[in-house]
């Protein structure tokens, strides 16, 4: 066996030699030889694998398959594909499990009333502090706009007074805002920049005008309050109490 | 021991149409389990022994979409240790390097005639040491492994042409080698 063996490996590191157009010393050539020894040795075959072996003698033998026990042969599994595997199925699940925890919360979220007005609460807050005026102003801001402005409006001609009392209504401030130059963005802003914007410019002709916008938005209480204002027509006096603010 | 098998194993290969998966299992381990012992032994991977059950176990499943016959069996094997031995060098340059002081690898002390001479006579696994990966990686296959130059170009995703080149500097070099080893041996 071992004859055999030597020749064919004389024949490898040969040809090995031959096609490298080296020409043998008497120095390469044993180096080789004792290179190739290495793959001599038949490793002892592990538990998995001689299971295997065991089985493949079973069917060369003529038994049938199943004196050996199938079960004594393991499944080889691709580890790396498993892993693989499952590392994207964890990163699925982070995926779902996020995007249907955001969606409910915004749903939630867009369904209360009481969450959308302490957002509002909180955008006048930030609005009022930046602008730098205390943070309690804002809420004085509503009751007094309709008393401070309205006198403003009859304090230039002479038979607006009238228009105010009809303003509160809901029916007719629609109808005259549009006609209202400044009366758009108002529309646009909604009640959250309202207080800002007048905020900004408190002395504005262009007040009358955001003020019953914001009467109309007002859900019912606040048309109750610019009934008494026309008939406090002497308010104009109180204007420099505006400043105040 | 090849020669007596071989017959044998061809035969088992070339009518392997119905034939057992185990069984030609069982021939490509008889035939291949040496040669790839000792290509990963010469490529220095730790513990050839059971990285070879590996390789092994990692061919079975593959068995089955087998082309080529015995010929096709040893590529698909080699295959897979090439791609285990290269898996372990990037193991090794992930893992950080730390040597515990051990007296018996320290270089300053003489080194006894008993590891010179096993050095001497044993020293096949670190015979391609000194080469480059490329150059022991193309011996370790044509030499150890027996693989054909087209073989060889295939596992190393080169042409036929890089690698008979590859080979002939491959074989050049650890003549040099060798000789200088020899002559440090003597002196």
């Amino acid at each position: 066996m071992s004859d055999t063996a030597g020749s064919r490996s004389d024949a490898v590191v040969d040809q090995l030699l031959l096609e490298a157009e080296l020409d043998d010393d008497g120095q390469l050539r044993p180096a080789l030889l004792q290179l190739r020894a290495l793959g001599d040795v038949t490793p002892e075959p592990s538990a998995g694998v001689a299971a295997l072996l065991q089985r493949a003698q079973a069917v060369q033998a003529g038994t049938p398959c199943d004196a050996v026990p199938s079960a004594a042969v393991p499944a080889p599994v691709d580890e790396l594909a498993a892993r693989r595997r499952a590392k994207r199925r964890v990163a699925l699940t982070a995926l779902s499990v996020a995007v249907s925890l955001s969606a409910g919360g915004a749903v939630a979220a867009a369904s209360d009333q009481g969450f959308r007005d302490s957002f509002n609460n909180l955008h006048r807050t930030v609005t009022s502090f930046v602008t730098g005026t205390a943070p309690a102003a804002p809420a004085g801001n509503q009751s007094e706009e309709p008393a401070a402005p309205v006198p403003s409006v009859p304090a230039v001609p002479a038979t607006v007074p009238t228009a105010p009392a009809t303003a509160p209504q809901p029916g007719q401030p629609a109808e005259a805002a549009p006609s209202d130059v400044p009366a758009a963005p108002a529309k646009g802003t909604g009640e959250s920049d309202a207080p800002g914007r007048q905020l900004e410019v408190p002395g504005a002709k262009d007040l009358p005008t955001a003020v019953p916008e914001d009467l109309t938005n007002g859900v019912g209480q606040q048309p109750q309050v610019p009934v008494p204002g026309p008939s406090d027509l002497h308010l104009p006096e109180t204007l420099p109490a505006v400043p105040l603010r | 021991m090849l020669d007596t098998l071989a017959q044998e194993e061809t035969d088992i290969f070339d009518d392997a149409a119905g034939t057992d998966p185990a069984v030609l299992f069982g021939a490509a381990y008889r035939s291949f389990a040496g040669p790839v012992q000792g290509y990963l032994k010469a490529r220095g991977v730790d513990d050839p022994e059971a990285v070879t059950q590996d390789v092994f176990m990692a061919f079975y499943p593959k068995i089955d979409g087998l082309t080529g016959g015995l010929q096709g069996a040893k590529s698909l094997i080699f295959s897979i240790a090439h791609a285990r031995m290269v898996d372990h060098y990037r193991r090794l340059e992930r893992r950080p390097q730390l040597t515990p002081y051990d007296p018996q690898h320290d270089a300053r002390t003489t080194p006894s005639a008993e590891d010179h001479a096993v050095e001497l006579t044993g020293g096949a696994a670190d015979m391609l040491a000194g080469l480059s990966e490329e150059h022991q990686e193309v011996l370790a296959l044509r030499v150890v492994a027996d693989l054909s130059i087209e073989q060889v170009a295939a596992i190393m995703g080169k042409s036929t042409g890089a690698i008979k080149q590859l080979q002939r500097r491959a074989l050049q070099n650890l003549k040099a080698q060798t000789l200088s080893r020899n002559q440090a041996n003597h002196e």
